[in-house]
């Protein structure tokens, strides 16, 4: 079921009421029904690998956590990880690494069409399976008691607020909630609909819009000027900021209505001075997850400084196989991998700041200079991950070198410039405010115009526009 | 007193919100101000000088010119050694699922400007929804005016029937002939729509109205059951009879084009039926048809109507407006030549 669906706000305006008006005790269970509705009415054939997933973790986590033998915790844990990385390799990688060893062996006249399987990719299979990982493996580590009861682990897999695209919550934080199943305050009612409003708005109004665009345009590049394939590539950075922000802005909105809090998994990106600091604030329960399980199980910054950039080499360039089977994603990975390694060159022993505080003008002109040349590098990064192959890749950055501008250049410049602002202004709007529910700073009546004009212009956009899926549900 | 100015602030808020809104999706291209404006003439026209961005099979970008017609304004009157070609049609001529440079337009201009050596402008007429008997008022009210050498009216069977269109010119037969007539201007429909053209230069306006055509064909059930909507999403669509009064009124137009000797040449959109082909060779009208070459596509495995990213056939693609636009040059070189000698 996607967010930006009538369908979805019908599923909310449904689950909420009878979710407060159940007794506790069945709380849990509705709630898992309601995630395997949610998440079968896409393909309901696929709810049998969420299944698999949770019985596996569930039962490895006891296990590692009742035996005192190192070996057979090591076995319980390669059990899970076989599990989890067995249906995701299946699903996802699996006529990818044929495909690839094919176009290999199709150099020494070897076919092997016979082996691509015609499978379907299971929406949100790499949330999920990261997040049951995630698990075991802190029982593993000692971090985490595994619970005892199968719906609220259950329902920590399946949550449907962040099932698909996450944030990939860790069972430390999650756990406990579910457990718990706190009734949510006023305060989180007024929080989660600021939530929910912000995200449509992201979603619908930007993501999609801007969405439309760039797939148009990069569906066949070679039709288009230099100009208006930069138009795309700018928009689509926008898009997938707007979509994927907007999405965490639902999934946590609709989880407080619920009482449970979710982590923040955008934290302006755009307005970071360097890629060091974009990493920090963007998919942060991604990239907080790939420090903590891979990064750092492959000795992290431990053990010297070229294994150090061995380390986040791999871990970037794994983290990008991971949003997609494909080798731009490769590629996409491998640069902010390069990227995040001569960072951390120039650095040296210095760390970077948090984030921006403005002293005068020369600290903000440097800042500013900063921000456009993160913005740049990401931006060519953002080519690889959209493209649909190499050959389109390089076809887009061969026009760049060759440039030509082509014709409606004054409009081409004013879409771009007002997707970019809003966006922009979204974000130092939520910066300065220090709250993704920035709308409650607003005045009463203030506050309520927003939301009738916001919901009114979301409502009849998605009345008249088939509803686009979120980018990362395929990942 | 508390509670006014709360209703107070809320009010002005809303306003100003909704005109923040309307520079946004007006600037985003997300929505445009109406095409269409009204006109005592024609009933309706283009909106000159409006920029807009189209996403429906395709991708359009661009700009109506000055003169209320796509591509580049080429002004009433033209000047010694230019050659015309004017093209008239519905939402295929109109071809705003492509950026202009890939319309069969340029493609055409291009090519018979190399081709003959002169200086020869194509001017798009197109207008989404027009029949046969909109296309011919167009012809003589608007486009005469700007001399073409050539006019092409690009038909398919369904441009001889009925269209449901109050606003604008009629065609009636009088002694067999054609005579437009111009009734609307005393239709209320029409003074009303003029009252509120204001309201058609918002995108707002554009949103609202294209949420009210889903509404008005019963769409909103099926748009918010989604999957869960057990009717079937695309009910066919229904075919308009040719009446006998539309009949008379088609061959009375098309008796008098096949007089006119500003050089009417048809052109086939879609497959027509044999007895539309024998009609027109009664009148001696030209019609050329650029079936052939599109099936040639066809057979090396491109589809020149269909659109992968909307998953759906419809109008030209790309490879169909370059292939109509290459057909047409090697067709109207020797006319063009011919016309050119005189």
């Amino acid at each position: 079921m996607l967010f930006n669906s009538f369908i979805f706000l019908i599923f909310l305006g449904v689950v909420i009421p009878v979710y407060y008006l159940l007794s506790k005790r069945y709380r849990t269970w509705f709630l898992i029904a309601c995630s395997y509705f949610f998440y079968g009415y896409w393909d309901w054939r696929f709810l049998s690998l969420i299944l698999v997933s949770t019985l596996v973790d569930f039962i490895a986590g006891k296990k590692i956590y009742k035996t005192s033998n190192v070996r057979h915790k090591k076995y319980f844990l390669f059990l899970s990880l076989l599990a989890n990385l067995g249906i995701l390799g299946f699903f996802k990688y699996f006529n990818f690494f044929v495909d690839s060893f094919q176009n290999l062996s199709a150099a020494f006249n070897v076919q092997l069409d016979f082996l691509h399987l015609n499978v379907l990719l299971p929406v949100g299979i790499s949330f999920y399976t990261f997040q049951t990982l995630s698990y075991t493996i802190d029982v593993y580590r000692g971090r985490l008691e595994p619970t005892d009861s199968f719906p609220d682990f259950a329902l920590y897999v399946a949550f449907f607020p962040q099932l698909v695209a996450g944030p990939i919550e860790r069972a430390v934080h999650l756990l406990p909630q579910i457990q718990k199943l706190p009734v949510a305050t006023r305060q989180d009612f007024r929080e989660g609909f600021a939530l929910l409003t912000i995200g449509m708005f992201k979603k619908v109004l930007i993501g999609d819009t801007c969405g439309r665009i760039v797939d148009h345009i990069f569906s066949q590049p070679s039709l288009y000027t230099s100009l208006e394939l930069f138009m795309a590539l700018v928009l689509f950075s926008v898009q997938i900021y707007a979509d994927f922000s907007g999405y965490s802005n639902i999934a946590r909105g609709t989880a407080k209505f619920l009482g449970i809090h979710l982590i923040e998994n955008f934290n302006q990106p755009y307005l970071s001075a360097s890629i060091t600091e974009f990493w920090r604030r963007w998919h942060i329960s991604l990239s907080s997850w790939l420090k903590d399980y891979l990064y750092i199980s492959l000795g992290g910054n431990r053990r010297g400084k070229l294994r150090t950039y061995v380390n986040l080499m791999t871990t970037m360039l794994l983290g990008g196989l991971w949003h997609g089977a494909n080798w731009t994603f490769v590629v996409w990975g491998g640069l902010h991998g390069t990227y995040l390694a001569v960072h951390k060159i120039i650095l040296g022993q210095k760390k970077t700041a948090e984030r921006f505080y403005y002293k005068n003008p020369a600290t903000f002109f440097i800042f500013l200079l900063k921000l456009i040349l993160t913005n740049l590098l990401v931006l060519l990064t953002w080519l690889f991950f959209r493209a649909p192959n190499f050959q389109a890749a390089f076809f887009i950055i061969g026009r760049f070198v060759h440039w030509e501008s082509g014709e409606n250049v004054s409009q081409i410049i004013t879409i771009m410039l007002t997707f970019v602002f809003v966006i922009a202004f979204l974000d130092i709007v939520e910066y300065s405010s220090s709250t993704h529910a920035f709308l409650l700073k607003l005045k009463k009546p203030v506050l309520y115009a927003v939301y009738a004009v916001v919901w009114y212009f979301v409502l009849l956009y998605m009345y008249q526009a088939t509803p686009m899926p979120f980018i990362y549900f395929q990942f | 007193m508390k509670i006014l100015k709360k209703v107070f602030i809320f009010i002005i808020s809303c306003l100003v919100l909704c005109v923040v809104f309307e520079m946004f999706i007006r600037f985003t291209g997300i929505g445009t101000p109406s095409l269409i404006v009204s006109d005592r003439v024609l009933g309706r026209v283009l909106r000159p000088n409006v920029s807009l961005v189209l996403l429906n099979e395709g991708f359009y970008m661009g700009r109506i010119n000055k003169y209320g017609y796509f591509g580049p304004g080429y002004a009433p009157g033209k000047s010694k050694n230019t050659l015309r070609i004017a093209l008239l049609g519905d939402s295929f001529v109109a071809g705003f699922h492509l950026l202009g440079r890939h319309h069969f337009r340029t493609v055409l201009e291009k090519q018979l400007s190399e081709r003959t050596g002169k200086n020869v402008q194509v001017l798009n007429f197109g207008f989404a929804g027009f029949n046969f008997e909109k296309m011919y008022i167009y012809y003589r009210l608007l486009v005469q005016k700007f001399e073409p050498d050539i006019t092409l009216f690009f038909i398919g069977q369904d441009d001889f029937t009925e269209i449901d269109e109050k606003i604008g010119p009629a065609v009636l037969v009088e002694n067999q002939k054609p005579v437009i007539k111009s009734d609307f201007l005393q239709d209320v429909s029409y003074e009303r729509t003029k009252k509120f053209e204001f309201l058609r230069q918002s995108s707002f306006y554009s949103l609202h109205k294209a949420a009210l055509g889903l509404l008005l064909r019963g769409e909103t059930i099926k748009i918010v059951l989604d999957k869960l909507y057990p009717g079937t999403k695309h009910p066919e669509e229904k075919q308009v009879p040719l009446t006998p009064e539309r009949d008379a009124i088609n061959r009375a137009i098309l008796y008098e084009l096949s007089e006119d000797s500003a050089g009417v040449i048809f052109v086939n959109k879609r497959p027509i039926p044999k007895s539309t082909h024998m009609m027109l060779q009664d009148f001696g009208i030209i019609l050329l048809d650029p079936s052939v070459k599109l099936d040639s596509l066809r057979q090396h495995g491109i589809d020149p109507d269909y659109w992968p990213l909307a998953r759906r056939s419809g109008h030209w693609n790309y490879y169909g407006h370059k292939a109509v636009g290459e057909f047409l040059a090697q067709k109207l070189e020797p006319v063009l030549r011919e016309k050119s000698r005189h």
